[in-house]
């Protein structure tokens, strides 16, 4: 049973009707039982909202910032008309702008609401009850139920690096021998013979095979394929941090997409896992082609966990994964003695076995602190920032020392920052 | 998140805030002036109108010191149980604004069957006297008696007028005098308990403004002084004693159906709005703390500490790493505490003495910048700062 605003403004014109025409406690009575009443008989005579058949279909992914539709298909299976409202409810997250929609249903007939979602925020966004209320034909009273109508839509990593992709790509098909090679080096395996095309380097024709054919032919060589590549990110504490307007882990997720496009084009093998004291979300062997969507499927519900990291288990993890030789990428934080104490001990293993990049997630903020000058409280802000920078630069140097290779940058340049790493060992043949 | 985002917006300017409070400002401002004005306005217009400790014009402080000499004993309320408590048979009782009085209160007063002098009551009338009404008569003057009530006669020409009286006058001795226009406006009659009441067209012969002229002060003696207590009751509006009748009792009818009647409208309003079209719909929000925090911080705690020796051993050793990159960056990792700079590697001498060549500096100059004493004070640390600066960018721009 619900009432409307009309019953509230019946009563009111009551209120002139006893004052003019009975003014006692009789007349109150009276005006009120007929104000009442009548509600109640509209709420009686309103369609019920029970028998309203509720379904949903619609998208179940969006990257996120993007728009998703979800449509709710009603059908009014009573035998009244059903007029009303409709609410679909999302939680505030899912950033649904038009929840509530009017309803006029004949009995028999059907329609379907429209909600468009723009989640702001990632993960699994659960559809909460559809509600309806249905007001009577007076409206001055009405019924209302809800129905369960399960729905998810899953608010993918948003991705932003790609824009970093045709460039990147382009500087790998030159490694690649694709396009002209302008440098000698690029890549160790033997390709192909072609001809010389002016811009080649002299030292990479191939006198024998020129003497044979009587024309200068050059050899071309091609980095190595079919590598391993695993991508390690840190989801413990220190991944929660927010730099600029988004978790650390978010810009991580950004690298290890963009690297997962780049090692993708060339051909290498892309196995992803996300880590703190356990494994939060892992891709293994993903078939030919669904790399980036099982990684971005997997990473939209990782979230950073307020807990230390397990590096021993995760050198352990690493080790598991990748048998032989790969190229292990752990997206991480440099500024944290969880670093130290954590990963310096047990990074001798991992880098006798494979090729480490350990990838950080940088602060412009911390660059403006050291640059503070002018008074006492600026200058103490500095020094704290200059500390912290300090340990940085140690904690990189001693990672370096012990045969990784660190890259440290803000989080808009560290996906370019990463694939730039992962091209230069490509093009060394240290992948 | 938006716990998040709220955290982080901008500190309000002062000019934003003031922007954002002078309109509510205005509006308290405009009040508050509003009920000062209002409240000076109506503290002079009645502070004082026959207070018995009243100095200025309408006051009767005067009529109360020469009742005092007389030996009358006078007690000032203002509230009508303290004036029935005060006030017996053979007692006077002064009601100066009989009109603020109820009904109810009246029945109190009269039921004393103390001796009543009324100024000027109006509405009240004929609750105090039945039978006699007041009816409008020229402004007060000077005017003769015209009566045989011996206090007049003694008294003679007295200043009266305003309200004149008409009805029976239900006493023996009782008495219409000082007629203006023609309506008596000192008319003595009883109260429905038989008790003596004297009624006033106005109060200007009591006032300290005309007390000394005419027969004013021997009229007001006359009516005041012939008891030994006289209480003087002020009236102020009152609320309903309990068991008194509310006052929804003296509402027309109409209007108390009719407000019942909104009420029940409010209420049905309150079930309407009160319904929520569907729960409430909650979600965990993720934990975001800034990744400076920590580092913030420790700059609050440096400048708390005033751990200045620490500050510049650590703007130097950065200066100095930035200097010279190829030195390894040593020093303790954290956690572990180091109060002195040694805790940072030495300044290599080679460094020193490029750097002086590089820049034109003296040797001695450099090194103390790099490797000096620590400043004394937060301004010496400041200036440190920027002298490692302004080294380090002779040293980048030969």
């Amino acid at each position: 049973m619900v009432l409307t605003g009309r019953t509230a403004l019946l009563a009111v014109l009551c209120a002139v009707v006893v004052a003019v025409a009975a003014p006692s406690a009789t007349g109150v009575a009276v005006a009120t039982g007929v104000v009442v009443v009548a509600a109640v008989v509209d709420a009686v005579l309103a369609g019920s909202p029970r028998s309203l058949r509720v379904e949903r279909d619609g998208e179940h992914a969006v990257r996120l910032g993007e728009p998703a539709t979800v449509r709710v298909r009603v059908r009014n299976d009573g035998g009244r008309r059903l007029r009303g409202t409709i609410r679909d409810a999302w939680p505030p997250s899912a950033g649904a702008t038009d929840e509530r929609s009017g309803l006029d249903l004949p009995p028999g007939a059907g329609t379907q609401v429209r909600t468009t979602l723009v989640p702001t925020r990632r993960g699994d966004r659960h559809a909460d009850r559809v509600t309806v209320r249905s007001i009577g034909p007076l409206r001055l009273g009405g019924r209302q139920s809800w129905h369960a109508a399960p729905w998810t839509v899953r608010a993918l990593p948003p991705f932003r690096a790609r824009r970093h992709l045709p460039a990147l790509l382009t500087r790998l098909h030159e490694i690649d021998g694709r396009s002209a090679i302008r440098v000698r080096g690029a890549g160790t395996e033997f390709d192909s013979l072609r001809e010389y095309v002016i811009g080649d380097d002299t030292r990479s024709i191939d006198w024998r095979a020129t003497a044979r054919r009587g024309d200068v032919v050059v050899r071309t060589w091609r980095p190595e394929r079919d590598r391993h590549v695993l991508i390690v990110l840190d989801t413990g504490r220190t991944s929660a941090g927010r730099v600029g307007d988004a978790p650390r882990l978010d810009a991580a997720m950004d690298a290890a997409l963009l690297l997962a496009a780049m090692a993708n084009h060339a051909g290498d093998r892309v196995d992803m896992v996300a880590y703190d004291r356990q494994v939060r979300a892992s891709v293994t062997r993903p078939p030919a082609g669904a790399t980036l969507p099982r990684m971005v499927d997997a990473l939209a519900t990782v979230e950073p966990e307020l807990v230390e990291t397990d590096h021993r288990g995760l050198s352990a993890e690493i080790m598991r994964r990748a048998g032989r030789h790969a190229f292990v990428v752990v997206l991480t934080g440099l500024d944290s003695a969880a670093v130290e104490l954590g990963l310096l001990p047990v990074i001798g293993r991992l880098t006798h076995r494979h090729t480490l990049l350990v990838a950080s997630v940088g602060d412009p903020r911390l660059e403006a602190m050291a640059a503070g000058r002018g008074d006492a409280a600026a200058v103490y802000g500095a020094a704290a920032a200059e500390h912290d920078r300090l340990a940085r630069a140690r904690t990189s140097w001693q990672l370096t020392r012990r045969g990784a290779h660190v890259v440290d940058a803000a989080p808009d340049s560290l996906p370019p920052a990463v694939a730039d790493a992962y091209l230069q060992l490509k093009a060394a043949g240290r992948l | 998140m938006s716990s998040a985002r709220t955290s982080d917006q901008a500190p309000e300017t002062p000019a934003a805030r003031w922007r954002r409070w002078r309109g509510p400002a205005a509006v308290g401002a405009v009040l508050v002036l509003a009920a000062v004005v209002l409240g000076i306005v109506q503290s002079s217009a009645n502070r004082g109108t026959l207070d018995p400790e009243g100095i200025d014009a309408d006051g009767a402080r005067a009529l109360a010191r020469l009742l005092g000499d007389q030996g009358v004993n006078i007690t000032s309320v203002r509230t009508t149980d303290a004036a029935t408590d005060a006030a017996g048979p053979g007692d006077t009782v002064l009601v100066t604004v009989p009109d603020l009085l109820t009904p109810g209160q009246v029945d109190q007063v009269v039921d004393t069957g103390a001796r009543l002098v009324l100024v000027a009551p109006q509405a009240r009338t004929d609750d105090f006297v039945p039978g006699l009404d007041a009816v409008g008569a020229g402004s007060p003057r000077v005017v003769e008696p015209g009566c045989e009530l011996p206090a007049a006669q003694r008294a003679g020409s007295a200043r009266l007028g305003g309200h004149g009286y008409t009805g029976t006058v239900r006493r023996p001795d009782g008495a219409r005098c000082y007629a203006v226009d023609g309506e008596a406006t000192l008319v003595v009659s009883s109260t429905a308990g038989g008790a003596p009441v004297t009624v006033l067209g106005s109060g200007a012969p009591l006032t300290n403004e005309h007390l000394d002229q005419d027969g004013n002060a021997a009229l007001a003696l006359g009516l005041l002084g012939s008891t030994d207590r006289l209480v003087w009751y002020r009236p102020v509006p009152e609320a309903a004693a309990a068991g008194d009748a509310p006052f929804t009792d003296q509402l027309p009818d109409w209007v108390r159906a009719g407000a019942w009647q909104l009420a029940v409208a409010a209420v049905l309003a309150a079930l309407w709005r009160a319904r929520r079209l569907g729960r409430l719909v909650t979600e965990p929000l993720p934990v975001l703390v800034r990744a400076t925090e920590a580092t913030e911080g420790r700059a609050r705690l440096y400048r708390r500490g005033r751990a200045r020796e620490h500050a510049a051993a650590t703007l130097r050793a950065s200066a100095v790493r930035r200097l010279d990159p190829t030195t390894p960056p040593g020093g303790t990792p954290p956690g572990e505490r180091s109060r002195h700079s040694g805790a940072h590697p030495p300044v290599p001498d080679t460094l020193v003495s490029t750097l002086a060549h590089r820049t034109g500096r003296p040797v001695d100059q450099v090194a103390a910048l790099l490797d000096g004493p620590p400043p004394t004070d937060d301004a010496g640390l400041v200036r440190l700062a920027d002298d490692l600066d302004a080294l380090e960018k002779e040293a980048r721009t030969p």
